[in-house]
């Protein structure tokens, strides 16, 4: 590892990435996708989430003792408190995310609807079936899809706000 | 002002060199990378430029300096010198004593330049209709609203939807004797700018707007280390303080101009509140007999919010007195975090280790019960719960159990056995407990010096305890339902990586991930998550001057999700109205770079390229899916009509660069590179066609979409060494 071609960490190769790439492929190609951390561009490397060298949190996380902990260390507008949450974010945002980007806006697994079909699938509109007949008529597929109405979809502090649409 | 900026700190750099020119025995040592850029853009520029700023014009992409002084080391950084995307950064170290660094760092997010929408906004987190507009397109007929509404987005002006973090943060590390160590660490983020939100005022209008982003996160910590011994202590102190300035939004409803009931001029959205995150932990390793280290470690924190406020019922005012107050007017929103982590190490003999790990996570939400026993529904009508609205937060508690042992017999590989037990319990979902039973094996082969491999398989097996139908039938969910991070789940996972070493200076790497998620009991929801991972790849140095490497990877994703579409009544039980989506995501992406340096003793070239193509499809499918059914779903001809395909999600992202540096001496060199950028996209909901859909019904929508560039950016630089 240690014949240095980067500038600082006296790494093997010009770049974090490039050497992490070397085993964890697939997590480098992700850095490609539409949606994604700005690694790519310079503003991140895989250290600043990941210490290689070892973590009290899982997946050798930087901070925290949790991937929710994690996440917020950064994205602190998601940590709560919430009146009303929505349990996954609380569980583990990468339920729903692949921080390490994906061809989906927003880094997320699966394109709307079908993501939170994955577990809503009540009674009259979630549980339909958004073919391309509604995709030209149903602001429930176009656009952003379900978050367009439930924009508070992490939590909500609005009394209303147990759907998170307020 | 940018250019000033460039030009003087290029100055700041010739200094140094002129005086490195005159003490040749001088330690100060730096470079200086600047010039001028030009582009050519065709398309989509935010997505192109996204978290980096590549305006035309001068550039100082670079400047370092390294200097060394009575056994004290400098570091001087600075990247896109001038620009929205500029980072300075200094280090310095004494060896044995000091050490620290101080950085300031901007991160753009510019998410879109074609963005539109005819709101005002003169006050921070309010989005504005004139009275007349409202007025004049409540007095359309309902056939004539939709073409108003998008005649009023049309001819509104476009904005740019971007966002931008300033980060300033530093850190001290002082070491009093050998044996300890004391730091702290400061850290403020300030974010600023907008990001797509939306607000609904019943199932047929919805508005966007750009919601304010104002918010600062402060952090610090600090800690003490102490080494006594085969012991060694750590104590620390954790603060995060997330300050939030806009915490609700208003947004005007652009077909009523007053309130009514059932329908209000305008809806109020909450946004997060200001947080605070104080905590302390600490550490204590032991250095054991017989090459073994015990370690443990443990955390606790509370956070709370700062004095959040629960908006009232609604922005109605032809409702809010009847809707009435909140239960209480603050959130009092509080939860206790605390860990513990033992870790238990040991190598006894040559053939064998152990690594065992024992983790606890506990988050304890403390947020007081609320309750609502009434609801007004998109600001419009006050309506009475069948039962009263409960909010109680989630709590959390993990205990995660790991242990390896490694026997490394005296030949060419080693094998682990591993066993992890991961038990996770909750409250207000659906399993009051799962457990996931993970066994592992791994196979490393010892370095032979011409291959090397690692094997990993895994089988785990999670199951639920205290399934609670009730609240998936709280929430009109079909009992069948089971969330998939939740759900009973059998998992199979296998990876190999293979370097093989042939010839000196020439590595062949392959990879490969297969996993296979079952969701056993699942009726619906997340029925299976299957994914096949490969990568070949070659690096290789044949001379001094020459390094390539080339790599190709193919990635499949695939997964189905089982559901019914149903209306409450018979369609709810109703198995011929039961549908799938299978999702897949194909993914091909190839990196290649070729470096020739000192080409005749000047020329450094460097050559990348990247590709990535992605094709994400989402069949529906009415009716059983064989052998990804649940043997014991009733299988029943389908009722619904057959569903229209939707069109598959493709993204292709291609990059190139050539960078060529002609080094004329030791100090001076010039350069010129190009760059190639190419983003190709088709997406139903977010592309230039779905942008056609977005003008349906009385919605006012933002225009953020996504869209195809092409981009060549040429740069000439001089490079001033020191």
């Amino acid at each position: 590892m240690h014949t240095p071609a980067s500038e600082k960490g006296q790494l093997k190769k010009k770049t974090q990435t490039e050497v992490c790439a070397s085993c964890h492929r697939d997590k480098a190609s992700k850095v490609d996708r539409s949606g994604h951390m700005p690694v790519r561009e310079g503003k991140m490397e895989c250290s600043t989430c990941h210490n290689i060298h070892g973590s009290t949190n899982v997946k050798l996380l930087r901070k925290g003792d949790s991937v929710a902990d994690s996440c917020v260390s950064c994205h602190a507008d998601k940590r709560g408190p919430f009146l009303w949450e929505h349990a996954p974010s609380r569980d583990g945002c990468t339920t729903c995310h692949d921080p390490h980007g994906a061809a989906n806006d927003r880094m997320l697994v699966a394109k709307p609807p079908a993501l939170c079909q994955r577990c809503h699938i009540a009674t009259r509109h979630p549980s339909t079936i958004y073919d391309a007949g509604l995709v030209a008529t149903s602001v429930r597929v176009f656009a952003r899809s379900c978050v367009t109405c439930h924009s508070t979809i992490h939590g909500s502090n609005h009394p209303a706000g147990n759907m998170f649409v307020r | 002002m940018r250019h000033y900026t460039a030009l003087a700190l290029l100055l700041c750099a010739l200094v140094p060199a002129a005086v490195s020119a005159q003490e040749t025995s001088s330690s100060n040592t730096g470079s200086v990378d600047l010039g001028v850029r030009g582009s050519s853009l065709k398309g989509d520029a935010a997505r192109y430029e996204r978290y980096r700023d590549l305006g035309d014009g001068l550039f100082l992409e670079t400047f370092r300096w390294r200097a060394r002084s009575d056994g004290w080391y400098f570091v001087g950084a600075a990247d896109h010198v001038a620009r929205g995307d500029q980072r300075y950064r200094f280090d310095f170290a004494k060896p044995g004593l000091l050490k620290g660094w101080a950085q300031w760092d901007q991160i753009p997010m510019l998410l879109s330049r074609t963005t539109r929408s005819p709101y005002s906004t003169n006050l921070v987190g309010e989005f504005r209709l004139s009275d007349a507009i409202q007025t004049q397109l409540q007095g359309l007929s309902t056939a004539a609203r939709p073409a108003a509404v998008q005649a009023l987005v049309n001819g509104s002006a476009m904005f740019d939807l971007k966002s931008k973090r300033h980060s300033a943060g530093g850190a001290l590390e002082y070491l009093p004797t050998p044996q300890s160590s004391l730091k702290v660490a400061l850290k403020q983020t300030y974010r600023d700018g907008s990001q797509p939100s939306g607000g609904s005022f019943g199932h047929s209008q919805v508005v966007e707007f750009a919601a304010p982003i104002d918010h600062t996160l402060t952090d610090f910590e600090a800690s003490a280390e102490i080494e006594r011994g085969s012991m060694l202590f750590r104590a620390g102190y954790t603060g995060s303080w997330f300050k939030n300035d806009v915490t609700s939004v208003v947004f005007d409803n652009p077909l009523r101009a007053t309130d009514i009931s059932g329908t209000p001029s305008s809806g109020r959205l909450g946004l997060p509140v200001s947080s605070t995150q104080l905590g302390v932990n600490g550490m204590v390793s032991i250095k054991l007999p017989r090459k073994s280290r015990l370690t443990a470690y443990a955390t606790m924190s509370t956070l709370k919010d700062d004095n959040g406020v629960i908006l009232p019922m609604t922005s109605n005012t032809a409702v809010a007195v009847a809707a009435g107050s909140p239960e209480r007017g603050t959130l009092n929103g509080e939860a206790q975090i605390s860990g513990f982590n033992l870790n238990f190490t040991s190598r006894p003999s040559s053939l064998f280790s152990v690594n065992a790990r024992l983790k606890y996570y506990d988050y304890d939400n403390k947020l007081p019960t609320f309750t609502a026993t009434k609801k007004v529904a998109y600001d419009g009508n006050v309506s009475t719960p069948a039962s009263p609205l409960h909010a109680e937060g989630f709590s959390l508690t993990r205990l995660n159990l790991d242990a390896d042992f490694r026997i490394t017999p005296k030949g060419p590989a080693a094998l682990t056995l591993g066993y992890g037990r991961y038990s996770d319990e909750r409250t207000h979902r659906i399993y009051e407990e799962t457990v996931d039973n993970v066994m592992r094996v791994k196979l490393d082969t010892l370095s032979t010096g011409v291959i090397s491999v690692r094997a990993v398989y895994e089988h785990a097996q999670r199951r639920g305890e205290g399934f609670d139908v009730n609240a998936l039938i709280h929430a009109n969910e079909q009992p069948g339902m089971r969330h998939f991070d939740l759900a009973n789940r059998d998992r199979d996972r296998f990876t190999v990586i293979a370097s093989f070493m042939p010839v000196m200076n020439w590595a062949l790497n392959v990879s490969s991930a297969i996993g296979r998620d079952d969701y056993l009991a699942s009726e619906f929801g997340l029925r299976d998550n299957n994914h096949d991972v490969y990568s070949i790849g070659i690096d290789g140095t044949p001379s001094e001057k020459v390094g390539l490497g080339v790599s190709y990877s193919y990635e499949d994703y695939r997964s189905l999700q089982r559901s019914r579409q149903a209306n409450p009544g018979v369609q709810f039980t109703d198995p011929s109205r039961n549908w799938a989506t299978d999702a897949a995501d194909k993914v091909h992406s190839v990196i290649a770079s070729l470096d020739l340096t000192d080409l005749g003793d000047k020329l450094d070239l460097r050559m990348s390229y990247d590709y990535n193509r992605t094709r994400a499809t989402y069949e529906y499918i009415t009716g059983a899916v064989a052998d990804r059914t649940l043997p014991q779903e009733a299988i029943v001809p389908s009722t619904l009509p057959t569903p229209r395909a939707l069109p598959p999600v493709k993204s292709d992202l291609t990059r190139g660069t050539v960078d060529a540096v002609y080094n004329i001496n030791k100090r001076f060199a010039i350069g010129v590179s190009y760059g190639y950028d190419k983003y190709e996209v088709q997406d139903f909901t977010l592309d230039s066609q779905a942008q056609q859909t977005l003008t349906a019904g009385n919605n006012m929508l933002l225009y953020y979409t996504y869209a195809p560039y092409t981009a060549h950016t040429t740069w000439g630089r001089i490079i001033v060494k020191w």
